[in-house]
């Protein structure tokens, strides 16, 4: 079948509209499948989404990957709350009594050995201390007498003893209260409190009090302190400045009471939050993690067993009676289980708390895979059994409508705009109103609009769903979004259309802002350029390339690389300018030789060039007109004289012919024989006149075309000679005929060349006076390395040459006494003519009675 | 009896080509424009076609090359139109001769002579003797020294004779003034001499019907002399 090349108008809009369907419908699925598939697990308090990807396998929950997922999430989430549970709890309750070890738990991922100066703590009392924040008062002091405090539990130098009275001390007071206020019972006069209150609270204190007791300190030896105000007691009751030797061990001590509290107030948020999440009622999973805690091996589980009694096998044997169970063993890094889980996974989840678990660790898990209770595996299986089976058909449609929805773009996109010009198929690309639209406004307005639809659908989302899980699991959600898809379709088609058409018409470019911006700019300097006056002309430009020159010059060396390829530039449209001004003069030169029909194209050129291109067009146009009219002229009158001629021609024959018959007639009269002569001879004289008029206008109107070929000279002369022997001898006319040793050859048309010499010789033969000589010379004549063969003729004039000699060669004059013999008086101008036109050069000289003619042609070797 | 049809628009034309022809012992029919012309062959037996080319209805060139189509009788046409184009126009379309307005009667009847003479008399004449030479109708036999044009008998001195001879011999080349000479006088020619030039006139005045228009022996000025090779 042949393919048609154009696409008819409902075709087109019946596909456009099918491509959309499809797409929208794509679009419904892709939604509709994209929601279905997600699955939100919420673990520990924290929500994540899990996705049924499209390479599930679909035979079972349990085998799929998204099974896997939440596994791994839950299992991360109860390995965390076993750790802080076996933070916090002892036999399975929350100790808040328990003594927490500060420097062990604070480096308990270090494993640190032994600290240098620990103190245990109450659990409770960390939380609460951890919740309420810690402060702290800065103290200055030598590093000794701060010391001296760890040491002895009082200061060597004990300012305030000395001192019998000072206002800061009432100040200390003060303090003093505000302090009291954050601890909580306690010894008031602990070790902590102590030092804050003897010690002074800033430099320049310690200074003032050091000039008070005559002492000199240096200022490099005044070492700060943050002494932490004592909140909580440890469960010894003592103060945690006590525990301390130095300095330094304190701020070691203080810092690790910091974490150990932050920390443990942390886990224990976490711990009321979600104690429960895992009780055996409200989870499907089952767990039972034997661990090391404080060195003492513990249990963790919520499964219905007593772990303490049973051995490994066991305990595996029971957890595998779940469905999915998983037994890891730390010490081996070995798993044995019947999901998707492996080794390494195991390991890396463990090893976020490899001090909670060492070597004989071992974690059971399990999964009920009867699912009593609603927790995120049950909504995982629900969700992934109610779209599994239809999962593989939607996605083969999904691709499907994609896949055809693009063919469709393409197949729209290629007969997109064009329009049957003839029934063979031809076309031509036709645009709507819109196309001419400037195009980047198009465009921009294409973009905003087809955002703006799928800003107002996503805007419609928000503001309809409070929930947007409940929504996205709407049957009509859906199909909302493939509305919002179809109708931001409509518009982008739109543009997009708009655009192929205006590629395939090339006005993409043609009608763009830029492109006309562009031209604007041009357009606007070429027209100031060119109508501005001559000093503007030249001025602007060079002061502008002057600065250019010097602002670019002053600004390092990218600006004189700037400045430089300026320059260059500017070089070259100078000497584009120049260019042109030469194929001007070039022109001017080839009109001034003839070249009339030469044209220059000024379309290029701008400012002076142009005018002056103008100009010179506008003379050669002028010649050309002038020259033409005076050729059509010429050869109009030829053909007024050939046709007037061709009309006069046929009454002569009569004459002639009529004439002949009365000669005929025996006529005894000879009065009447003499009239019958006067008749002859004026016939044939106006035959003669109507020949040579004839072929005189032909001549000046160049009406004749020429045979060139090679003759000689001599051989012409001497052939005319022999031709009019007779008539010379009638009248008695001797010809002295001198001729070159070698012949001499010339170029001429050799019928037109006899006509000259014929002329001359008739001409003689004519006026010559009777019984004279008549002399005939062939010589070659050498000017400016040329060669030239001259023929020349003289005789002696029967009438007085009384005219000059160039008015012989004008048309109809002869010499007027002459006027009353034979001859039209065209045979010398004739003459002249023809030599001309055959590029010889034909002369009279008249010297008294002596006639003489010169033809001279350039010599053929 | 040989009829003669002469055509042309102009009667009085007609009338004095009538006379002439007449005075010669040809009978005349008369037409005066192209297609009395055809009529006229039509109904006569006609031997001879005088014809203008200028002419109301038909004119000349379109009558000849109608003729043409079914008659080979002799054509000679009278124009006004000098130039060589015309002449080599109708001198192609069929027609056997070519005059020019205005004419010599002479001259005219003339070449109807010749015309006729090769129509009806030397159509069929065929010379097998190796000693005649033919051009045209022109014919030299080198035995009895006889010349003829046309059949008609022309008189020339040894010279010319000889001169004749060596041209018609060598039809289509082109002789120059000396070597004719040198071939003719049998010795080297010095210069400035007219002798071959006139006796080469003398000749063409002869043999030619209007010397000035030859038909046989044609000088090509600055080159020579040739007799044109006949079809």
């Amino acid at each position: 079948m042949k393919q048609k090349k154009v696409m008819g108008k409902a075709k087109r809009g019946f596909w456009l509209i099918t491509r959309r369907v499809f797409a929208a419908a794509a679009a419904v699925i892709f939604v509709a499948l994209s929601c279905n598939s997600t699955v939100t697990v919420v673990t520990n308090g924290k929500v994540y989404s899990e996705t049924i990807g499209p390479l599930e396998k679909k035979d079972s929950f349990e085998n799929s990957s998204l099974f896997n997922e939440i596994l791994q999430e839950e299992i991360r989430s109860v390995t965390r709350m076993a750790v802080i549970k076996s933070q916090l709890e002892t036999d399975g309750e929350y100790d808040g009594k328990k003594r927490i070890d500060i420097a062990g738990y604070a480096h308990r991922q270090e494993n640190l050995v032994e600290a240098a100066a620990t103190a245990r703590f109450y659990l409770d009392d960390l939380v609460k201390w951890g919740n309420f924040g810690f402060v702290t008062e800065t103290v200055y002091g030598t590093e000794d007498e701060i010391n001296s405090y760890f040491a002895n539990g009082t200061s060597v130098f004990s300012m305030q003893n000395e001192l019998t009275a000072g206002d800061w001390k009432k100040q200390s007071d003060e303090t003093r209260t505000i302090i009291k206020s954050l601890v909580s019972g306690g010894e008031e006069d602990s070790l902590s409190l102590k030092m804050i209150e003897e010690l002074p609270s800033s430099r320049e204190e310690y200074l003032q009090m050091a000039q008070e007791l005559g002492k000199y300190v240096g200022d490099a030896e005044i070492i700060s302190l943050d002494v932490l105000v004592p909140r909580y007691f440890s469960a010894e009751g003592k103060d945690l400045a006590e525990y301390a030797s130095d300095a330094e061990e304190y701020v070691q001590l203080r810092e690790d009471l910091k974490t150990t509290s932050r920390e443990l107030f942390y886990n224990f948020t976490e711990y009321s939050e979600n104690r429960d999440a895992y009780a055996p009622e409200a989870t499907n999973l089952r767990y039972c993690y034997q661990m090391n805690t404080e060195g003492e091996m513990n249990w963790f589980t919520n499964a219905d067993i007593d772990p303490y009694g049973l051995d490994t096998g066991e305990i595996t044997r029971r957890f595998s009676e779940y469905g999915r169970y998983i037994y890891y063993n730390a010490d081996r890094a070995e798993i044995e289980t019947n999901t998707h889980m492996d080794a390494d996974t195991m390991k890396q989840e463990v090893g976020y708390y490899q001090y909670a678990f060492g070597d004989n660790s071992r974690l059971w898990v399990a999964v009920d895979t009867s699912y009593p209770a609603q927790d995120n595996f049950y909504q995982a299986r629900d969700a992934f059994n109610r779209l599994m089976p239809y999962y593989g058909y939607l996605a083969a449609s999904f691709v499907l409508l994609v896949a055809l929805s693009l063919f469709l773009f393409v197949h729209l996109t290629r007969y997109e705009g064009r329009q049957a010009l003839s029934e063979e198929g031809e076309y031509g690309i036709v645009l709507h109103k819109a196309d001419r639209i400037l195009t980047e406004p198009f465009v921009l307005l294409g973009i905003l609009l087809t955002g703006a639809v799928l800003g107002c659908g996503y805007l419609g989302y928000v503001f309809c769903a409070d929930n947007w899980e409940d929504v996205i699991h709407t049957l009509w959600f859906p199909f909302a979004a493939g509305a919002v898809i179809f109708l931001a379709d409509y518009v982008l088609m739109f543009f997009y259309l708009s655009v192929v058409r205006r590629c395939k018409a090339h006005t993409l470019w043609k009608n763009s802002l830029t492109r006309l911006a562009a031209l604007t700019i041009r357009r606007c300097v070429l027209s100031l350029y060119d109508h501005s006056s001559i000093l503007v002309r030249t001025l602007v430009p060079f002061l502008l390339l002057l600065s250019a020159n010097l602002v670019l010059g002053g600004c390092g060396v990218a600006g004189i690389l700037i400045a430089a390829a300026v320059d260059v530039i500017a070089i070259l449209v100078m000497y584009r300018e120049k260019k042109a001004l030469q194929e001007i003069v070039e022109s001017t030169r080839r009109i001034g030789r003839g070249d009339f029909e030469l044209k220059i194209s000024a379309d290029k050129m701008h400012g002076e060039n142009r005018e002056l291109a103008d100009a010179v067009n506008g003379l050669g146009e002028g010649i050309k007109y002038a020259v033409e009219k005076s050729m059509k002229d010429e050869r109009l009158k030829a053909d007024l004289i050939t046709n007037v001629s061709h009309d006069i021609k046929t009454p002569l024959t009569s004459i002639i012919n009529f004439v002949n018959l009365l000669k005929r007639e025996q006529i005894e009269d000879g009065r009447i024989r003499g009239y019958i002569d006067v008749l002859d001879s004026k016939s044939q004289r106006l035959k003669q006149l109507t020949d040579d008029l004839v072929e005189a206008s032909k001549i000046t109107s160049g009406n004749i075309s020429l045979q060139m070929e090679r003759l000689n000279l001599s051989e012409l002369v001497q052939q005319t000679c022999g031709e009019f022997s007779d008539k010379f001898r009638e009248k008695c006319l001797e010809t002295v005929l001198s001729l070159p040793e070698k012949p001499l050859y010339i170029e001429a048309d050799s019928r037109r060349i006899w006509r000259v010499v014929e002329n001359l010789f008739s001409n003689v033969y004519k006026y010559a006076l009777e019984g004279t000589r008549v002399y005939l010379e062939i010589r070659m004549k050498e000017e400016k390395g040329q060669k030239y063969a001259v023929f020349s003729l003289k005789n002696i004039s029967a009438q007085a040459l009384n005219i000059r000699a160039e008015e012989l060669t004008e048309r109809f004059i002869r010499g007027d006494i002459s006027r009353s013999t034979e001859g039209s008086g065209l045979g010398l101008s004739i003459a002249k003519s023809l030599t001309e036109l055959q590029k010889g050069k034909f002369e009279i000289y008249l010297d008294g009675d002596l006639f003489k003619v010169l033809i001279t042609f350039p010599c053929l070797e | 009896m040989t009829n003669i049809l002469v055509c042309d628009d102009d009667r009085e034309i007609v009338e004095a080509i009538e006379i002439y022809l007449v005075q010669e012992g040809y009978h005349v029919i008369k037409a005066y424009d192209g297609d009395q012309a055809i009529a006229a062959l039509k109904k006569n037996d006609i031997q001879l076609l005088i014809i203008d080319v200028m002419m109301p209805k038909l004119d000349g060139i379109h009558a000849t090359l109608k003729i043409r189509e079914y008659s080979s009788i002799p054509i000679i046409i009278l124009s006004a139109k000098s130039e060589d184009a015309d002449k080599i126009l109708g001198l192609n379309i069929g027609a056997d001769d070519y005059v020019t307005k205005p004419f010599n009667p002479l001259e005219l009847v003339a070449r109807v002579k010749s015309q006729l003479r090769r129509y009806t008399k030397l159509g069929n004449l065929n010379a097998e003797n190796n000693a005649v030479f033919k051009a045209g109708g022109l014919v030299i036999n080198d035995e009895t020294k006889e010349v003829t044009v046309d059949g008609e008998a022309v008189k020339l001195t040894p010279i010319e004779y000889n001169i004749l001879l060596l041209l018609v011999k060598n039809q289509g080349r082109v002789f120059s003034i000396s070597q004719i000479y040198e071939s003719i006088w049998e010795e080297e020619a010095i210069g400035a001499d007219n002798t071959v030039a006139v006796h080469i006139r003398h000749i063409r005045e002869k043999i030619e019907i209007n010397p000035k228009e030859p038909r046989y022996l044609k000088v090509v000025w600055g080159v020579g002399y040739k007799i044109e090779k006949q079809a």
